[in-house]
């Protein structure tokens, strides 16, 4: 049966508690999708996060969260109060069985239950606990609170998000709460290759805000090495240096395309008869092709040029002259873009018991032997309580009930 | 202290920022990460900035953040010598990483096939752009373009305005993840099994994956995500942005998610006459009055700087951070300095200069900077002597016939 599983799966082998909110959701999802068995633990009554929109026909409904079935398809849940004795103690049982968990409490919270690391290691020392907050488990900020835009924010990305003449932008989607669950993901791996190696498990600390500043290209290292702030540039890219630089993003026919510096198709505009001078000798000089006056002047042909084509032609076009632009895609552009669809990037999942199916965004990548697969929608409240409590750990159907009526699951 | 991955050996093909940066990962937690260059170096060495804007083969910053802790050898793979070389390294190694267009590694005869026939239970990762199928396989890309194509572009931005987007190649990051986790992965399921693997990484689709329930929302309700600015439409917050403070170009971000958030947050400027006005006092009331909330709470954080609105507000238990630029981040957060995020190595042509440190950390295994990025061909000797027991001789013959670089160490 293990053996079939590793055929299956990277992680079939491995379970996961998952004690995470927003900031660690995407955490476990990752490891699940890697084929952990990863059981979420909700609070009983259901996760808070089952009230984050937008819902199914825009109904509000904890069993109708997208937000909640995007980030738990793949996992099992349970219900457990953990602020009971006994929800405590069939908590150290699961930890028992339990090779990884992700819990994002803010420092101290799970320490204050006895739930901290130092007694779940007594119950398991192989466990990996793998803890997420806003700003780590120890220094002057560990108390404060945070939420994805504060994440973007002190880890410093915000800051180079925007254009000049606009308040600094929020990257779409979350990306604090996914960058800090991807490297979650990646440092309960780190720790499992040394469990697999050592045989012991350890507790990670993984601070949004670290995460965020490790992930932004030049901002740092223009400090670091320049001693000079790179702030909003619109779509300019940190690696046009200093003083004036060149934007990517242009207006064309119906949209926007993204472009490469420097990369133009000459050809192509002077064959629709729109170059322009930029052929004359004076644009064409080593020195001058170079200056800032020079590339400004080069976009600006280039731009009104681009108005006269479009995203897929302009895309096609320059790719075939090896220059690398690209659309600017809309969310809705995603659904039919070929490339994606030839490689079945949205892959559909069944609901039963709405006996609808739906498309899921899919896999950041492809595995012939192992498959990345969503294999079972988000889990309803407490749906896998039996299993977990009768199945694996004994209780009896009126213990449980007993276990229910005390508000324990 | 010995790292996490002590005792794996990871060939390294990669360029730039998202390859390099994954097998920074686990050169960070001890693997021995062997960097092949060709003979005058990998691209991401002319990428800005140099250090003290001195342009040399070994001074840029960006290449020297990215490639610490690995060894670098420079060797010519169009020289089937070269490729031979590339192949026994293989041999010995664990894992191998590229991010050549799709194909290119095939031609070289370095593809999946070949380098498992000669290490049967290798480990490979290809991440390019686009993967190894599809129609876009062979297309070139990089980090803004690979965000205008995956959606992200469009979507940051305010609404009403042009796309605005990142100021650098997030994507890097995002490709460069799942590379890391399904390495990591597949080096559990290799014990367990005896097996290799072949992972088909397209930055794209890993972007793709990160736009949370807007992909449901648009399957289920045919709402297609649009920009919504500092604002989360589908989320019950507000006040939810970032407000101007004293200074120049200086900010704070406030989130209220809660009612009693909310409070908290009244209570920490004051309980001002105004919110208590019926347009704020629910939170449906708040998100129809955004705009102007926004304006009134504004008037308050334009009085403060940006420091001490977040203090008012984390004492109050609200979240809130400062719009923090890489000289708050390098120079005075006392978080990060806590951390020690920046963390200064000796680098043996520019001096102490200081490195982005791992963002987490392992109570029993932390990743550790050990050493600087190589300069060019540093590691020819020992890579081709230690691991490939070459002679002085044939190294030398090697170099001198152009199979493998003349180091430049200058």
């Amino acid at each position: 049966m293990a053996e079939q599983a590793y055929e299956e799966t990277l992680l079939g082998d491995l379970r996961v508690l998952d004690l995470a909110d927003e900031k660690g959701v995407f955490c476990t999802k990752i490891l699940a999708d890697l084929g952990a068995d990863v059981v979420k633990i909700e609070r009983p009554g259901g996760d808070p996060m089952r009230n984050n929109g937008p819902f199914y026909h825009d109904i509000p409904h904890r069993e109708r969260s997208l937000y909640f079935w995007q980030f738990n398809a793949n996992k099992r849940g349970i219900t457990l109060n953990l602020e009971n004795a006994d929800g405590r103690a069939i908590f150290k049982r699961l930890i028992k069985a339990a090779d990884i968990l992700v819990e994002s409490y803010q420092p101290g919270y799970l320490d204050g239950l006895g739930l901290g690391y130092g007694e779940l290691s007594k119950v398991n020392p192989a466990l990996i606990m793998t803890s997420i907050t806003p700003f780590g488990q120890t220094g002057p900020y560990r108390d404060y609170q945070g939420s994805d835009i504060v994440g973007v924010a002190m880890g410093g990305m915000m800051n180079v998000c925007g254009h000049p003449d606009t308040p600094p932008v929020m990257p779409f989607g979350e990306q604090a709460y996914h960058t800090v669950s991807n490297y979650a993901a990646i440092a309960s791996l780190l720790a499992l290759h040394h469990r697999d190696a050592a045989g012991v498990g350890q507790h990670i600390d993984v601070p949004m805000q670290s995460c965020v500043a490790f992930s932004l290209e030049f901002p740092n290292l223009w400090y670091i090495h320049w001693r000079e702030v790179l702030g909003r540039r619109g779509t300019a890219h940190g690696s046009t240096g200093l003083g004036a630089y060149t934007p990517n993003v242009y207006a064309c026919k119906d949209g926007h395309m993204c472009t490469f510096p420097g990369h133009i198709p000459t050809d192509w505009i002077d064959a629709d008869g729109m170059i322009g001078d930029l052929n004359e000798p004076k644009w064409q000089d080593p020195f001058t092709k170079l200056s800032p006056e020079c590339q400004a002047h080069k976009m600006e042909i280039t731009a009104a040029w681009m108005k006269t084509h479009t995203k897929a032609e302009l895309f096609e076009g320059c790719q075939n002259m090896h220059i690398s632009w690209s659309p600017v895609n809309t969310f809705e552009d995603l659904f039919s873009d070929p490339h994606l669809k030839d490689r079945g990037f949205f892959v559909p999942l069944e609901h039963p018991e709405l006996e609808e199916t739906f498309l899921y965004p899919g896999a950041p990548m492809k595995m012939e032997e192992t498959p990345w697969k969503l294999r079972r929608r988000a889990p309803l409240i407490g749906e896998h309580n039996l299993e977990i409590y009768e199945q694996e750990l004994g209780f009896s159907r009126e213990q449980l009930a007993l276990l229910a009526a005390g508000g324990v699951i | 202290m010995k790292g996490a991955l002590e005792g794996i050996r990871v060939i390294d093909f990669t360029r730039v920022l998202a390859g390099p940066g994954a097998a920074r990962m686990l050169a960070d937690h001890g693997a021995e990460v062997i960097k092949i260059e060709t003979l005058t170096g990998e691209i991401a060495r002319l990428v800005i900035p140099h250090h003290d804007n001195v342009f040399g083969i070994n001074t840029s910053g960006y290449f020297i953040n990215t490639n610490r802790n690995k060894l670098g050898v420079t060797i010519n793979l169009s020289d089937p010598r070269g490729l031979e070389l590339a192949k026994r390294l293989v041999e010995t190694a664990d894992v191998v990483i590229e991010n050549f267009s799709a194909g290119v590694m095939d031609r070289l005869g370095l593809g999946y096939e070949a380098l498992r026939a000669v290490k049967p239970d290798i480990i490979m990762v290809s991440m390019p752009g686009f993967g190894q199928t599809g129609p876009y396989r062979t297309y070139a890309s990089y980090g803004p373009t690979l965000q205008a194509i995956g959606g992200i572009t469009y979507l940051t931005a305010f609404p009403g305005h042009e796309p605005a987007g990142f100021g650098f190649s997030y994507s890097d990051y995002t490709g460069g993840w799942p590379a890391q986790y399904a390495i990591l992965a597949a080096l559990h399921r290799r014990r367990k099994t005896g097996k290799g693997l072949f992972i088909d990484v397209s930055q794209m689709e890993a972007l793709c994956a990160l736009y949370g329930a807007s992909t449901l929302d648009y399957v289920v309700n045919k709402r297609a995500a649009k920009p919504t600015g500092n604002r989360l439409p589908h989320r019950s917050a507000a006040p939810h942005g970032a407000y101007r403070c004293q200074g120049e170009d200086r900010w704070c971000v406030i989130s209220v998610f809660s009612e009693k958030e909310w409070q908290a947050f009244c209570r920490a400027i004051g309980n001002p006459a105004w919110t208590a006005d019926e347009r704020f006092a629910t939170l449906l009331s708040r998100t129809v009055h955004m705009d102007e909330m926004d304006r009134l709470i504004e008037k308050w954080t334009l009085e403060r700087s940006a420091e001490e609105v977040m203090e008012i507000m984390q004492r109050a238990g609200v979240a809130a951070g400062v719009v923090q630029s890489s000289r708050d981040l390098v120079e005075s957060d006392p978080q990060l300095r806590h951390y020690q995020f920046f963390k200064e190595l000796e680098h043996p042509v520019i001096g102490k200069v200081a490195h982005e440190n791992v963002p987490f950390k392992l109570s029993k295994t932390p990743a550790e900077l050990r050493r600087p990025a190589p300069r060019l061909g540093e590691h020819n000797e020992y890579v081709l002597g230690e691991i490939l027991h070459m002679s002085k001789e044939q190294i030398a013959k090697y170099t001198e016939e152009g199979v493998i670089g003349t180091p430049d160490l200058g």
